[in-house]
């Protein structure tokens, strides 16, 4: 195993991609500012998860009232489950309020009240 | 520009706030990886802290909303919740501008204080950021008889 035998094939892009949207303090995979973080697969691809040569790159929007250490230290957890000793870099592009989940439709958790 | 003609337009643009201990726990590089913030994610915590603030009426407005109109429409920029703030962010540090529309009768130096340690305190606290300057701009004064409001601005 070397350090980019990640999450190589495209199930596991898939099951990091899963695993990282059911965090806690994870409203969303993220794109980036220009939808550049993805994995490109044949017909479709995956936003907010991309190899690189040093680690994996995960982009998020998270929820208001999580620390940004609280978000990348879940998003962390799961990926490393999942892809055991690759660095994972965090990117937390985005906070969503309560108002702006409950307008989306519940999808998850509730963020911690005021 | 200002949507009252009865009250003009005051401009208090505070000074930097003199840092007083490090960010704490701040490991955004870490051996297990890196953690970014974008500028949305302070731009955000700003805005929630300074409405907190009582006795701040609107955060953006005149001249910020109407830009802020525009930056929604721009792909990567902040939403709405944003509007009026602005954020530098570094590595590990984070430098903001706000505008805020204050309550007639309010002491405007008072509520410029409370917003800055309000804003210093939610964004060390949630980002691990250290701040090192909010600079507060007030650019209105919401006199009671200008709008009925039927619902309330501000966060209670």
């Amino acid at each position: 195993m070397t350090a980019t035998s990640g999450p190589a094939s495209t199930g596991e892009v898939d099951k990091v991609a899963e695993a990282v949207a059911g965090c806690p303090a994870v409203a969303r995979l993220s794109g980036g500012r220009a939808r550049e973080v993805a994995t490109y697969l044949p017909g479709r691809s995956v936003t907010g998860v991309k190899v690189l040569s040093d680690g994996i790159l995960v982009h998020v929007v998270g929820r208001y009232g999580f620390s940004v250490d609280e978000i990348a230290r879940q998003v962390r957890t799961a990926v490393t489950a999942l892809a055991p000793g690759l660095p994972v870099h965090v990117g937390v592009d985005d906070l969503q309020l309560a108002e702006e989940a409950s307008a989306e439709g519940p999808a998850g958790g509730l963020p911690p009240g005021p | 520009m200002t949507p009252s003609t009865s009250t003009s337009a005051t401009t208090v643009t505070t000074t930097p706030v003199t840092q007083t201990s490090g960010a704490p726990g701040s490991e955004l590089v870490s051996s297990q990886g890196r953690t970014s913030i974008a500028d949305a994610v302070v731009q955000k915590v700003a805005g929630v802290a300074a409405r907190e603030i009582s006795g701040v009426y609107a955060v953006g407005g005149g001249s910020a909303r109407a830009l802020g109109a525009i930056k929604d429409r721009m792909p990567g920029t902040a939403s709405s919740a944003s509007s009026g703030i602005t954020a530098e962010v570094g590595e590990r540090q984070a430098a903001i501008d706000l505008v805020l529309v204050v309550e007639y009768g309010v002491s405007i130096v008072d509520v410029a204080q409370a917003v800055r340690r309000n804003v210093i305190s939610s964004i060390e606290g949630m980002t691990g950021l250290e701040v090192t300057e909010v600079n507060v701009n007030v650019n209105d004064v919401h006199l009671p008889s200008e709008e009925p409001d039927p619902e309330p601005a501000r966060v209670q």
